[in-house]
C-alpha cells in the first residue's frame, strides 16, 4: 500500500515531471512524424565526402581543392542537383597522413553515410583509404599518381584523375620529341618507382625516334653525385631526365653545377618544391618541370579560374572540381546513389563515347533527353581505362629562371 | 678528364666518411662497443650549424661552434647514461646507442621537421687546376679534413692525453695503476667523437642537402670503413675511407652505379680475407 501521507506529494511531483515529459515526447513524436516521410522520400540531400589534405605537406593543395569543389557544388545545386536532389558536402581533413585519413574515412562512411568520397591526394592516403571504400562498395575519386595504386584499383571502386607515374614517363618523351631532342640520358634513384617510369619513358621515346644514351642509377646514401652526373653527360645528350625525389634531385643538380657542366634537366614537377629551387640556387637555373596539367581553354576551367582568380594555376583544384561534377552526373545517369550502380555509370558519363558536355547543367540536360554523355572537364578529357586510371592527360612544362618558375609549354592529351 | 672527376669525387667521399669513421673507431678502441649514435651526431651537428648560421655567422665559425656543442651533447649523454653500464659488457652500451640514435633522429624531426634544408653556401662553379675540376668548397673541405686528421693523429701520438687514451685502451687496469683516470679519458674520447662526427655531418650537408636522415643514410658505409680500417685505428680508418672511396667511384668504369655501395662491402670482404683484423691491426686505440 502507498503511504497516504506521501501520496499527494508523490503525485504532485510526478505530475510536474510527467507533464514535461509528455510535452517533450509529443514534440519529438511530432517532429519525427513531420520529418520521417521526407527522409523516406528521395527528396533529401545526397551526402558526399570531401576527404582532402587541408593540413600537412599537401595543405596548400587541399585548400585549393576544397575551394574548387565548392564551386562545382554551387553549380550542381543551382542546376537542381542530380535526381532533383541537392548535394551536401561533408569536409574532412586527412592531414596528408594515412592514419588520420583512415579515421576520417571511417567517420565519413559510418557516421555521415556518404555515398562517395573524393579528394585524397597523397598516394599513401589513397592506399590507406582504398580498403575502406572497397569494403563498403562506394566510390573513391583520387588525386594520387603512384603506379602501385593501380594494383589496388583492380579490385574496383577507385578512380584517379591525377595521371599515373607511367603517364608522366611518357609525357617527358612527348615533350622531348616535340622539341626535336633525340638523345636522352637518364639519372634514376635506385627504387622501384623510377624503374617503371623510366621504362615507360624509354618505350615512348624510342617510338618517337629518340635514343637513350645511358641510364645511370644512384643510391640515396651516396655522399657525392659527381661521377654519376659525369657519366650521364659523357655522351653529350640533348637532355637528362632525373627520376627521383627532392633530396637526391637537389644533390644531382648541385653536383652538375659544381662539376662545371651545363645540361638541360627534366624532372617530375611533384618532386620539386619552392625549397628545392631555393636550395639549389643557380644550379636549378633552366630546370624543366613536367607537372599535371589542365584543359586551360575548356569552359569548365575558365569558370573555375573566374571564381578563384586568374593569377594561379589550379591543377589539383581542377581535378577536385571534375571529381564532384562526375559524381553528380553519374548519380543522375544511374538514377541511384548505390555504389555498384555508380561504379557502372561513371564511365557512361566520362566518355569517350557520347555527347560532349562541359558542365553539370549541360550534362543533366543531355542525360534527361536520354543521351549518353562525355564529360570533358577542367582538368582534361577525363576518360578512364579499365583500372580507373586517366587514359589520356594534359601536362604542363615550366622552367626555372632566376629562382622563379614560369610555364614554357604544354603537352596535350598524352595517351597511355 | 673523366678520371680526374672520379678522383675528386673519391677524395670528397673519403673526406666525408673519415671523420665519423674515426669516431666509431676511437669509441670502439677505448670503450669496446660500436656506437650507432655516431651518424646521428652528424645530423645533429649539421642542424646546429644551420641554426648558428641563422645568426648571420660565417659557416666556418658556425661549424666549429656546432661541433663543440655536439661534442658536449655526446659527453653529457656518456656521463649520465652510458656511465651506468660501463662494467656491463658490450651489449648494454650498443643497445643504448641504438636507442640514442632513434631519440636524436626524432628530436631533430620534431624541432626542424622532415623537409630538406640547405646551408647558406651557394653552389659554385669549379676551378680547373691542371685538368682537375674542383670547386672552391670541395678544396676547402679537403684541406679542413686533412688538417683535422693530422691534428688528431699528432694529439694521440705525442700528447699526454693521447698517451692516456692509448694506455686505457690497451690495458685499463694498468692505466689506472699508473695514474690515468679512465673516466676522464672516456669523457674526452666521447667529446672528440661527437665533434668529429658533427664535422663529417656538416661537410656531407654542404655537399648534398640537410634532412633528418642525413647521418642514417651513411650508417652502413661508415661501419664498413671503420671495420675495414681495423676498429680502434685512426690511421686505418682514414686509409680505409680513401680505399672505399676510390674503389666505389672507379667501379663506375665497369659496373652500373647502383652497385656502388655493395662494392664497399666487396672491398671489405676481400681485405678481411687477407687481413682479418683490418688494414691496421689494432689491439686498442692506435694512432
Amino acid at each position: 500500500m502507498i503511504n497516504p501521507l506521501l501520496q499527494p506529494i508523490a503525485w504532485r511531483a510526478l505530475s510536474r515531471r510527467s507533464l514535461l515529459a509528455t510535452c517533450f515526447g509529443a514534440m519529438c513524436f511530432a517532429t519525427a512524424l513531420a520529418t520521417t516521410p521526407v527522409l523516406a522520400d528521395d527528396q533529401s540531400e545526397i551526402v558526399l565526402g570531401a576527404l582532402m589534405p587541408l593540413s600537412g605537406s599537401g595543405g596548400p593543395f587541399g585548400q585549393e581543392m576544397l575551394a574548387s569543389a565548392k564551386i562545382a557544388l554551387e553549380e550542381i545545386n543551382a542546376a537542381g542537383g542530380p535526381l532533383g536532389r541537392k548535394i551536401k558536402l561533408i569536409e574532412e581533413n586527412d592531414e596528408t597522413n594515412p592514419e588520420a585519413a583512415v579515421r576520417a574515412a571511417r567517420k565519413l562512411v559510418e557516421v555521415d553515410k556518404v555515398k562517395a568520397i573524393f579528394g585524397t591526394w597523397a598516394s599513401s592516403v589513397t592506399l590507406a583509404v582504398a580498403p575502406i571504400v572497397q569494403e563498403k562498395g562506394i566510390i573513391l575519386m583520387s588525386n594520387s599518381g603512384a603506379s602501385r595504386i593501380t594494383e589496388v584499383q583492380k579490385k574496383g571502386n577507385i578512380y584517379r584523375l591525377e595521371p599515373d607515374d607511367l603517364l608522366f614517363g611518357k609525357a617527358y618523351a612527348e615533350y622531348a620529341s616535340q622539341q626535336g631532342w633525340k638523345k636522352a640520358a637518364v639519372l634514376g634513384l635506385n627504387v622501384p618507382f623510377t624503374q617503371t617510369t623510366v621504362e615507360a619513358f624509354k618505350q615512348r621515346f624510342s617510338e618517337r625516334g629518340g635514343k637513350i644514351t645511358s641510364f645511370v642509377t644512384y643510391n640515396e646514401e651516396q655522399t657525392t653525385f659527381i661521377t654519376e652526373v659525369a657519366r650521364a653527360l659523357s655522351d653529350q645528350p640533348d637532355f637528362v631526365h632525373i627520376s627521383g625525389y627532392e633530396p637526391d634531385i637537389t644533390a644531382v643538380l648541385k653536383a652538375a653545377y659544381q662539376s662545371g657542366a651545363s645540361a638541360r634537366f627534366i624532372v617530375p614537377g611533384f618532386a620539386v618544391s619552392a625549397d628545392l629551387i631555393k636550395n639549389a640556387g643557380p644550379a636549378a637555373d633552366g630546370l624543366l618541370l613536367v607537372e599535371e596539367g589542365v584543359s586551360e581553354d575548356s569552359p569548365a576551367y575558365q569558370r573555375l579560374a573566374e571564381h578563384l582568380g586568374k593569377d594561379h594555376y589550379y591543377s589539383f583544384g581542377a581535378q577536385a572540381y571534375d571529381e564532384l561534377t562526375l559524381l553528380a552526373l553519374a548519380i543522375e545517369a544511374a538514377k541511384s546513389t548505390d555504389g555498384a550502380a555508380l561504379n557502372k555509370s561513371i564511365r557512361d558519363v566520362s566518355g569517350p563515347e557520347g555527347t560532349k558536355v562541359t558542365s553539370f547543367a549541360e550534362g543533366i540536360a543531355a542525360l534527361r533527353k536520354g543521351e549518353r554523355i562525355n564529360y570533358d572537364g577542367a582538368s582534361g578529357p577525363l576518360d578512364f581505362d579499365q583500372d580507373g586510371n586517366i587514359a589520356q592527360a594534359n601536362f604542363r612544362v615550366s622552367q626555372v629562371k632566376d629562382g622563379k618558375t614560369t610555364p614554357v609549354g604544354n603537352i596535350s592529351e598524352v595517351k597511355f | 678528364m673523366e678520371l680526374s672527376i672520379y678522383l675528386v669525387s673519391a677524395l670528397v667521399s673519403a673526406a666525408i666518411w673519415s671523420l665519423p669513421a674515426i669516431s666509431i673507431s676511437l669509441i670502439y678502441g677505448v670503450l669496446r662497443y660500436p656506437s650507432f649514435a655516431i651518424p646521428e651526431f652528424m645530423t645533429l651537428g649539421a642542424y646546429l650549424t644551420l641554426v648558428l648560421c641563422g645568426f648571420s655567422m660565417p659557416i666556418w665559425l658556425a661549424g666549429i661552434l656546432a661541433a663543440v656543442c655536439t661534442g658536449l651533447v655526446a659527453l653529457a649523454v656518456d656521463q649520465t647514461i652510458f656511465r651506468s653500464v660501463r662494467r656491463a659488457g658490450m651489449l648494454p652500451p650498443v643497445l643504448l646507442s641504438l636507442g640514442l640514435m632513434l631519440v636524436i633522429q626524432n628530436v631533430v624531426r620534431f624541432i626542424w621537421g622532415n623537409g630538406n634544408l640547405q646551408f647558406p653556401v651557394a653552389p659554385m662553379r669549379p676551378f680547373n687546376i691542371a685538368g682537375i675540376i674542383i670547386t672552391p668548397v670541395q678544396l676547402g673541405i679537403l684541406a679542413v679534413v686533412l688538417a683535422v686528421l693530422a691534428a688528431v693523429f699528432l694529439a694521440l701520438r705525442y700528447t699526454s692525453f693521447g698517451r692516456a687514451v692509448r694506455a686505457t685502451s690497451t690495458n685499463p687496469d694498468l692505466a689506472i695503476v699508473t695514474g690515468v683516470q679512465p673516466e676522464r679519458v672516456y669523457g674526452a674520447v666521447l667529446f672528440l667523437a661527437g665533434a668529429l662526427s658533427a664535422g663529417g655531418g656538416i661537410i656531407l650537408a654542404i655537399e648534398t642537402s640537410l634532412n633528418p636522415l642525413l647521418g642514417w643514410r651513411v650508417l652502413i658505409p661508415l661501419f664498413a670503413v671503420a671495420i675495414l680500417g681495423g676498429l680502434g685505428s685512426v690511421v686505418g680508418a682514414a686509409l680505409a675511407a680513401l680505399l672505399v672511396g676510390l674503389a666505389s667511384e672507379l667501379s663506375l668504369f665497369i659496373l652500373p652505379s647502383s652497385y656502388k655501395t655493395a662494392l664497399a662491402f666487396l672491398v671489405l670482404t676481400l681485405v678481411l680475407l687477407v687481413r682479418p683484423s683490418g688494414l691496421i691491426k689494432a689491439a686498442g686505440a692506435r694512432t
